[in-house]
């Protein structure tokens, strides 16, 4: 069983309750049994066969939406996360998966997206017109080409602004980290390997994450798989700053910024786009009460897709934290944090927009 | 049947028979079950999990407990550590965390009023907006409900300035035994006979359930500063802090550390060594310029026999790591046996208690007794000690590690019990130390009892739970 690798975590978080006032799902649930605590005891119950492998424990597994709230608040760096991704693992293997995840896996696989759509008219015209070779490949991910085309718009602009060649991969191949976040391990680990392949053929030296879930996992895949990718991996926000590209028109605003949990908890570049926001002439940077690394969780796509509910909710209490700091625009990096707050009708823009509105 | 009506009053989503849920609810922070897991057993289970939303839900509920004559154990956030929460009989556990919204901040009588399912930490959070704090800030603020400080009399680390809950209360909502829905008396100071809400405070859900509470707020202060001290030994620290008790001086807190849990939790959190000795620090908050006074006389007070002045530094990073010492890897944990005696008594018995108990704890085999000394009145103070048996000594079959956790207590709560303490401050009674009530009470207990067969004649609300 995957799961007994992770033992250490487990152990010390079966009776341990000091992360339950910041783990997102527990406070949008009020539920005790999506606590880390809880969940950390339901693995030890398992591993000494107390409580069933079942479907009302995979369930409980399931739901945690992989912020890594608790593991940033731990003083112990102990990290709930992993068992929790190790038993879906187990729950793959053992056929006990829910019956919403599986269906959302099969989604993957036959479409590389949870939108399960083609990728827009306007994604396709915008990339054919990139080099398929180069030092600097782009990689959109797979939300972009879907629901925020405009980021990668912007980020071009940006880059054909600079002076910047970059590159960009053909059908790029995406779902391997959603399939990794569901347990469907081998599918994930053949998905990636594709995608390295198409990395390598375009002979990068470095890779420019248009969105935040890619940075975290393409620089994480030697934790996660055991795999290396030649090309370095930054952000598309530490690509601007190590080139120093610097706005230079004014936008005379009060603008708040959105971390997300991939760049700012698991890769810790908080600093990076504050760093491009306090460049732009005129803007005021107003944080959230929430912010860096206690920012009040936001679904991925993906877990928009798995717990709808408990998604909204999500986004419903980072909304309240906007209103507070009665700024103008939420400024946000992570594609589908674009997506979801323009859809609530709240002013966002996308740190590539706002960057490329200044230069 | 009785699924059917706990749906019906709390909605089908909100009651759970799933093996995962009851399991959550089946082990707290006490010793006795996390040593019943550890060793492969099944804990006693809820038979349901209901989770109400509002206070006519909760009335609904014990209502069908009543009629039934089902155990209905109220479960806050469960990290309680004398088993006040655990379904021993099995039964309705009553998880009280959706009812937890902050209903009003008054910020001209200073107080707020909020659910008493809510996680206390998103109560200050919240008020904290408008520069409002509880001030009751113990190691479990984020993950215990603030019914569940009501519900054993918690305290937290600024209550030798603040006040423990029972001093932080203003008025309460109460669901009794039988359904009924009450409310006590809008203010605590009155002479309407005795107070209705020292009824229900510390009773742990055995006479009802506090629905809704009103509790007193402050200000942020404008300046809070700290201080450390090394003594020679816990004797000198411990006149030291009784001192600036003495001399009302009022501070946030006094946390005295005796010499080997100095060594053993202060020089692990702050990874220093401090030298040997007793580990003293202490805090004031308000207007800078009457803090720096305050401070300035507890100084004079400690200079004249500390040996070491270790200064704010130590003060304040004492301060940040207020909490880090209950996170897993610094905290106590298994394999080895812990219980933590909140002890208190008067300050002319508070030292020999220390050390009867010492020695009483560390005559059984592989088992140390340390202590700090945390929350500090006019009279006397409370100790925080713990005896630590190591793990070669903790039998692996848990019925026998339970007898020699059990009796550790026993002896060691008689002991506190004849040099003239109290056996505990701020944990509460629940499983744990229900059987030491009789004793410690005497004649009076039947007050306790009485009260408690008067209101809840079925004995259907936390059965086993307080001694009664």
């Amino acid at each position: 069983m995957n799961y007994l690798k992770t033992k250490e975590h487990y152990d010390n978080c079966r009776f341990c309750w000091m992360c339950r006032q910041v783990c997102t799902v527990a406070t949008m649930t009020n539920d005790e049994t999506q606590s880390p605590r809880s969940r950390g005891l339901a693995m030890y119950a398992a591993e000494k066969g107390i409580v069933d492998l079942d479907s009302g424990f995979t369930e409980a597994m399931y739901k945690c939406c992989l912020c890594n709230y608790c593991n940033s608040w731990c003083e112990g760096d102990y990290d709930p996360q992993k068992f929790a991704l190790a038993i879906r693992r187990d729950a793959v293997d053992m056929d006990i998966v829910p019956g919403n995840i599986l269906h959302l896996k099969e989604t993957i696989v036959e479409t590389g997206n949870v939108f399960s759509e083609e990728i827009s008219k306007d994604f396709k015209e915008l990339w054919d017109t990139l080099p398929k070779k180069g030092d600097v490949v782009v990689l959109a991910g797979g939300v972009i080409p879907f629901r925020a085309v405009e980021m990668a718009n912007a980020a071009l602009s940006i880059f054909n602004k600079s002076g910047v060649q970059v590159a960009a991969i053909d059908d790029e191949i995406t779902g391997a980290y959603e399939l990794y976040c569901l347990g469907y391990y081998n599918i994930a680990l053949e998905t990636v390997k594709k995608l390295i392949k198409q990395i390598e053929e375009t002979g990068a030296k470095t890779i420019v994450t248009l969105d935040t879930q890619e940075r975290y996992f393409l620089s994480d895949l030697e934790e996660l798989f055991g795999l290396k990718l030649v090309a370095r991996v930054l952000d598309f926000s530490e690509f601007i700053v190590e080139n120093a590209i610097v706005p230079t028109k004014d936008i005379n605003k009060n603008v708040t910024y959105q971390d997300d949990s991939c760049l700012t908890r698991k890769c810790k570049k908080a600093e990076v786009p504050r760093n491009i926001i306090s460049l732009v002439p005129g803007t005021k940077l107003i944080e959230m009460l929430w912010f860096k690394e206690e920012a009040h969780a936001t679904p991925s796509a993906l877990y928009n897709f798995m717990y709808n509910n408990i998604a909204d909710k999500m986004i419903q209490r980072r909304i309240e934290d906007f209103k507070e700091t009665q700024t103008e625009v939420l400024i946000v990096s992570s594609a589908n944090d674009n997506y979801k707050f323009k859809q609530a009708g709240i002013p966002t823009i996308s740190l590539a927009e706002y960057l490329d509105q200044a230069l | 049947m009785i699924v059917s009506e706990l749906e019906d009053a709390v909605g089908v989503k909100n009651v759970s028979r799933v093996e995962v849920d009851k399991l959550a609810h089946a082990v707290d922070y006490y010793w006795i079950p996390r040593v019943w897991v550890d060793r492969g057993r099944k804990p006693i289970m809820p038979d349901y999990v209901v989770y109400p939303n509002t206070t006519e839900e909760v009335s609904k509920v014990v209502k069908i407990a009543n009629y039934y004559k089902i155990p209905l154990i109220p479960w806050g956030g469960g990290s309680g550590s004398q088993g006040g929460a655990l379904p021993v009989d099995g039964g309705i556990v009553i998880d009280m965390k959706r009812m937890n919204r902050v209903i009003e901040l008054n910020e001209s009588a200073f107080t707020v009023t909020a659910e008493t399912g809510i996680i206390h930490q998103h109560i200050e959070w919240e008020i904290n907006k408008k520069g409002f704090s509880t001030m009751h800030l113990p190691a479990s603020i984020g993950c215990a409900t603030l019914g569940g400080f009501l519900a054993h009399r918690g305290t937290g680390v600024l209550s030798t300035k603040y006040g423990k809950i029972e001093d932080l209360v203003v008025n309460l909502e109460v669901v009794l035994p039988n359904g009924d829905i009450i409310e006590t008396l809008p203010v605590p100071r009155n002479a309407s006979g005795p107070d209705l809400n020292q009824f229900f405070v510390g009773s742990e859900g055995t006479l009802g359930i506090i629905t809704k509470a009103t509790v007193k707020v402050f200000e942020h202060p404008k300046s809070r500063k700290f201080m450390a001290f090394l003594f020679k030994d816990m004797h000198d620290s411990l006149e030291a802090g009784r001192k600036i008790m003495n001399a009302r001086l009022q501070p946030i807190v006094i946390r005295m550390y005796d010499e080997p849990e100095t060594i053993h939790q202060i020089e692990k959190v702050f990874g220093e060594k401090l030298g040997e000795g007793s580990f003293l620090v202490f805090g004031f908050d308000g207007e800078e310029e009457i803090v720096d006074l305050q401070m300035k006389k507890a100084v004079d007070i400690c200079r004249e026999t500390a040996i070491n002045e270790l200064g704010s530094k130590f003060g304040e990073q004492w301060w940040e790591n207020k909490y880090k010492f209950y996170f897993p890897p610094y905290c106590l944990d298994l394999p080895e046996a812990f219980g933590t005696m909140d002890t208190v008594a008067t300050y002319d018995k508070i030292e020999t208690i220390y050390w009867k108990m010492k020695e009483t704890a560390e005559s059984f085999p592989g088992t140390k007794f340390i202590a700090h000394f945390s929350h500090w009145y006019d009279w006397g103070c409370m100790m925080y000690d713990r005896f630590i048996v190591q793990e070669d000594c903790v039998p692996e079959d848990p019925e026998e590690a339970i007898k020699l956790y059990q009796s550790i207590w026993t002896s060691c709560m008689r002991v506190c019990l004849e040099n003239g303490g109290v056996i505990n401050e701020h944990h509460g009674v629940g499983l744990k130390l229900g059987y030491m009530m009789k004793e410690q009470y005497g004649p009076a207990m039947q007050v306790l009892t009485s009260l408690k067969n008067a209101l809840d004649p079925n004995n259907i609300m936390n059965p086993g739970k307080m001694g009664v």
